[in-house]
């Protein structure tokens, strides 16, 4: 908060002024996005502990009566983390600290050890290693989609990615957006990325419709190809979508041409798993049509 | 597969959802030519993006089990090839002859051969470690993925085991089939064994060489027990040492004495301790330990403290440092320490043995009686005098070696054996072993003793702190004692001297020593003793109480006589000792004939005292009293040359009194005969025959000349009052013999023990009724253990005893025998 000096209006104030307002639309947008994030946090852990939504009330944060002193060290510990991760997200894309570069199709990111090796073994390994990395510090992508592999930065620092195109990458199409970000959060070891973004994709699907996409086959193709076999958290959202609307999908030529190149999608089509099956379940052959 | 920039790449169809097998091959190629890179130390121009997008991509392709296999494959090559070659030629041909038949190279060879061997086998375990962490970098999303999902050891482990399988149990050599762990374990053990020798070797170097030996496993589930370490090394570490450590132990018991010996058994303990710190492991610590323990302290702690330098002469040479040596050394091995005690246990008897052998020796080395040599001029009481004297003495010294003893011990307690308690419980029974021992039956007699002397003399001029510490010691061997009773019996036999006679120096002590007395054996022991003080101070009443009341009486008769009497209770007091009527010799003791003058103020005090005390008899003990008499010498021819009539106040014994006070009624020159003395007096024999030699023969003290002149008093002796008598003061003491309190010839001690013994039969008694009263009935056994404990503060009664005390309580019907009980019982009859 800047503080309102009751001093004689010159322009500076005024431009303050104005600064301020704009910030204050800034932080409104802000809040709204939090407020989805929040929401979207609160599906992450039910995702995360694969709990039936009507199950996660909060029960467990109930404070006794008389113990006011717990709760308002609560309420502050709550401060303090928003805090927080509101200061990391500061220093995103921000050369201060920084103490290595991400090199993305050419486009150069100042990143924080500490913030990014503490998420992910990959960089902790990437950095640590007596590699070329290690030694200058400069871990380079020269490969996939740049887009997707900035937004996993913009996740690291700010718990969230965005949709608009950062910097001047080539965007990625909406359906594929999000399977190659679950991608990458499978390369670097980052599971919470992992859930959000099979939600994202889940919600495109069947809030959005875009199951209707001409682009769809494309997604179920992405989407089996860039995630292990064991990995079912994307693989199940898109054949969830796809047996849901068998009979639409299946006037599309697109998507018949789909099912005829056979392969794991076409087996998860027509054998679905039972819907909680955990994560990753136990060995089995893997079968190669 | 991630697709490139943007939509415009989309892949045509029938590609891509199975990945291509092409791929394969040229990507592994590309992996497998940085492994190399890796391996031989060039990483650094290597990117870790790119070799880990190669494998992730394998493992997205479904590959994973392809690229574990390979690179395993290439491990495998890896260290058979390069490595085993590398290592097999730092096998010097005598470190591999060595192995097999000791002899031919120096120690210090060996030395550097198997540091070299050891140096190369360390640099390429490390190497493979540093180098398989960087590979397991690379392909952390084959072990994260296809490992997990297939449960297979991360390749990090398996090149791990690899290096197990491919080097350590390789042959040593196409001619040596032995593997190379064997090799090392023995490297090792030499090393040490060198070392134990006093070379000095690198720690650090065969630290590592455990480290690697810990960090693998026998078998492949990795389980704890299967340690390389355990398995191939430490059991022959073990077993050499043990080897050694029996070896050493014989020779150093040959050849040192028992403190060097425990110096360097402490020093091999504490060097075994720090070569698992710096060179092994420290899990190996108490094995290891539990091996030297056993081979130098267990099964040679016996033959060490048995030693001719062992704990006999550490104690008799005050080797406090030594002991402390030998104690920690048995601690270790036996939280009893049950050798070490023995000894101790052993020492303090043989010494205490010794303390009461010289007593036993000292109260007999005293000259015998012997009348013939020296029945001349000495008479034959006053022998006996000295060596009853010297017999006092004996127990004084008795008293004052024991307790130089227990101070010795209680610093070799302190400083050697750290306070333990367990030695404190042993040394203490030890202690009161040889004084309660079956022996020497005089300690308790001797303390008591040693308490009179104390009372009488000792305390002169000291202060109250000395004094204090006297009575602490005296309290400290009374601890000891078993039979408090017989010590009771004593002890009251010689406070009743010293109150009757005027002897202690204090009071104040007295009652301190009664005090402490009581905190340590309670209440019961004091109560007569403190009885006994009461008396006395009642009888101070009684005198000056009679003394007013015979002034009230009226007319004062310049003649009368002043009386101080001492009243005591015959059941508190030890009648025995003051010559009253004791239970058994009832009236032995004649009433003596009392001049009418002092007749007439006895029957005073008897009456007074009947009035106010009705029931309660009165015995009078003239043996015990004494009597202040003025005496008048008539006119003799003074050294100036003056006559002079010369008073003298005589302080003599009653008996003397009333012998002295027969002459009064003598016209001068006139004798009295000694029969008549006898006649008139009734003084019994002995007494008189003690006081007349006081008065007749003993020198400075002739009041009576006796006709003829001899030392010794026969019936027909004439007595003279000497009115020559000469004496340089005016008060003159006449002792009478035997009046001390000393020790006890053998006779009287067994009448003291015999008159304990009687004693001890009530109070056996009283505790069994006591113990029936409650119980009803009762097993033999539980009757006999319930009585001893009953007893414990007083006596230790003996086993024998106890079953004569029950049969007599049988016979008097205060029990019945049970009937056809297994084990026999009694009953209470009430």
């Amino acid at each position: 908060m800047t503080k309102q000096k009751r001093t004689p209006e010159d322009e500076a104030e005024i431009r303050r002024r104005r600064a301020q307002s704009q910030k204050d639309k800034a932080r409104n947008q802000q809040q709204k996005e939090e407020e989805i994030i929040h929401r979207l946090a609160d599906r992450i852990t039910r995702v995360i502990q694969r709990l039936p939504p009507s199950a996660t009330k909060p029960s467990s944060l109930i404070v006794p009566v008389g113990c006011s002193s717990i709760s308002s060290q609560a309420l502050i510990m709550e401060a303090r983390s928003k805090k927080f991760m509101h200061d990391i997200a500061q220093v995103f894309d921000d050369a201060k600290y920084s103490d290595a570069k991400i090199v993305i199709h050419g486009v150069v990111l100042p990143v924080h050890k500490s913030v990014i090796c503490t998420q992910s073994e990959y960089f902790q390994k990437a950095f640590q290693s007596a590699f070329v990395e290690g030694d200058l510090g400069i871990l380079t992508f020269n490969e996939g989609s740049g887009a997707a592999y900035w937004r996993v930065f913009e996740y690291l620092y700010t718990v969230r990615y965005s949709d608009h195109l950062p910097k001047d990458f080539v965007n990625d199409s909406p359906l594929l957006k999000d399977p190659r970000m679950y991608s990458l959060a499978d390369m670097f070891f980052l599971d919470d990325l992992k859930a959000l973004s099979a939600l994202k994709l889940k919600e495109k699907l069947q809030l959005e419709h875009l199951w209707t996409s001409d682009s769809f086959p494309d997604c179920v193709r992405e989407v089996y190809s860039c995630t292990p076999n064991s990995d079912r958290g994307m693989r199940s959202a898109v054949v969830e979508v796809a047996r849901a609307h068998t009979y639409q999908l299946g006037q599309k030529a697109m998507f018949r041409g789909l099912v005829g190149e056979g392969g794991d999608f076409a087996v998860d089509f027509i054998f679905p798993e039972p819907l909680d099956v955990p994560d990753d379940p136990p060995h089995t052959d893997q079968t190669e049509w | 597969m991630i697709a490139g920039r943007g939509r415009q790449r989309i892949r045509p169809p029938r590609r891509g959802l199975h990945g291509d097998e092409i791929d394969f091959e040229s990507t592994w190629d590309i992996i497998q030519a940085a492994f190399r890179e890796i391996h031989t130390k060039n990483a650094s121009r290597l990117s870790y993006e790119e070799l880990y997008r190669h494998a992730y991509r394998i493992v997205l392709k479904k590959k994973g089990e392809d690229l574990y296999k390979k690179v395993k494959e290439f491990e495998k090559q890896w260290l058979s090839g390069e490595v085993r070659s590398s290592i097999q030629l730092l096998l010097s041909p005598n470190l591999l002859a060595d192995a097999q038949s000791v002899g031919g190279t120096t120690a210090n060879e060996r030395r550097v051969a198997g540091e070299k061997f050891l140096k190369g086998l360390k640099q390429a375990w490390g190497d493979h470690q540093v180098c398989m962490s960087m590979l397991a970098d690379v392909l952390m999303y084959m072990d994260r993925v296809y490992c997990q999902d297939h449960r297979v050891p991360s390749i990090y482990t398996t090149a791990m085991v690899l290096f197990r399988d491919e080097i350590l149990h390789s042959r040593t050599s196409a001619k040596d089939s032995r593997p190379l762990l064997d090799l090392l374990s023995h490297v090792i053990l030499e090393q040490i064994q060198m070392e134990r020798d006093g070379d000095v070797i690198d720690k650090h170097l065969i630290k590592s060489c455990v480290h690697m030996l810990d960090g693998l496993h026998a078998d492949d589930l990795e389980s704890e027990n299967q340690r390389l370490y355990n398995v191939s090394f430490e059991q022959d570490y073990l077993n050499t040492s043990r080897v050694f450590y029996r070896g050493e132990a014989e020779s150093m018991l040959r050849e040192s004495d028992a403190g060097e010996y425990c110096r360097r058994a402490r020093k091999r303990i504490h060097e075994e301790e720090d070569r698992c710190r710096a060179t092994l492991l420290e899990s190996t610590t108490p094995k290891i330990q539990k091996v030297v323990e056993e081979e130098l302290i267990q099964n040679r702690i016996k033959e060490l403290v048995e030693m001719e330098s062992g704990v006999r002469f550490m104690i008799d040479n005050d080797r406090l440092d030594e002991l402390n040596l030998i104690y920690d050394l048995n601690a270790r091995v036996d939280t009893k320490k049950s050798e070490v005690t023995r000894a101790i246990q052993k020492r303090i008897v043989e010494l205490g043995t010794e303390v009461n052998n010289d007593a036993i020796a000292a109260s007999q080395a005293a000259p015998p009686p012997a009348p013939a040599a020296d029945g001349g001029d000495k008479p034959k009481g006053q022998a006996q005098e000295k060596s009853l004297n010297l017999q006092t003495a004996a127990a004084i010294k008795w008293v004052e070696d024991v307790l130089v003893l227990k101070d010795k011990f209680d610093k070799v307690w302190r400083d050697s054996f750290q306070s333990d308690n367990l030695l404190q419980t042993a040394m203490t029974r030890s202690f009161a072993d040889f004084i309660n021992s079956a022996t020497f039956p005089r300690s308790s007699e001797y303390i008591s003793l040693f308490i009179d002397e104390n009372m009488k003399k000792g305390i002169k001029g000291k202060t109250e702190t000395e004094i204090d510490i006297m009575l602490e010691k005296a309290i400290i061997l009374l601890r000891y004692v078993q039979d408090k009773d017989l010590f009771e019996r004593y002890y009251k036999k010689h406070l009743c001297r010293r109150l009757l006679m005027n002897k202690s120096i204090s009071n104040e002590v007295e009652k301190q020593m009664i005090s402490k007395m009581k905190m340590e054996l309670g209440n019961n022991f004091t109560m007569k003793l403190e009885a006994m003080f009461k008396d006395m101070t009642v009888s101070e009443e009684l005198t000056s109480g009679f003394k007013k009341h015979v002034e009230g009486l009226g007319d004062r008769d310049p003649h009368r006589i002043e009386l101080a009497i001492n009243v005591l209770t015959s059941m508190t007091w030890p009648m025995d000792t003051i010559g009253g009527p004791g239970d058994n010799d009832e009236d032995r003791r004649p009433k003596c004939n009392f001049p009418p003058a002092v007749e007439k103020i006895k029957r005073g005090f008897e009456k007074y005292y009947s009035e106010k005390h009705s029931g309660r008899q009165l015995t009078w003990l003239p043996n015990m009293g004494t009597a202040d008499v003025k005496a008048v010498f008539p006119r003799v021819l003074q050294k100036d040359g003056s006559f002079k009539e010369r008073r003298h106040e005589l302080n003599v014994s009653t008996y003397a009194m009333v012998i002295l006070l027969l002459f009064n009624e003598l016209p001068a020159g006139q004798h009295i005969t000694f029969e008549e003395i006898q006649a008139q007096t009734n003084i019994p024999h002995s007494d008189l025959v003690r006081n007349l030699q006081s008065l007749a023969v003993a020198p400075k003290t002739r009041i009576l000349v006796k006709e003829p002149m001899s030392k010794e008093i026969r019936p027909t002796d004439m007595f003279f009052f000497n009115e020559g008598f000469r004496a340089g003061f005016i008060r003159i003491k006449v002792g009478v013999v035997s009046s001390g309190n000393k020790v006890e010839s053998d006779r009287e001690r067994r009448e003291t023990e015999k008159k304990n013994d009687d004693s001890r039969s009530h109070v056996v008694e009283a505790a069994i009724v006591r113990i029936m009263k409650q119980r009803k009935e009762l097993g033999h056994q539980h009757l006999v253990s319930e009585t001893i404990s009953q007893l414990n503060g007083k006596f230790k009664p003996e086993v024998s005893l106890i079953k004569k005390r029950i049969e007599k309580l049988i016979e008097r019907e205060y029990l019945e025998r049970v009937e056809g009980g297994e084990i026999s019982s009694y009953r209470y009859l009430a």
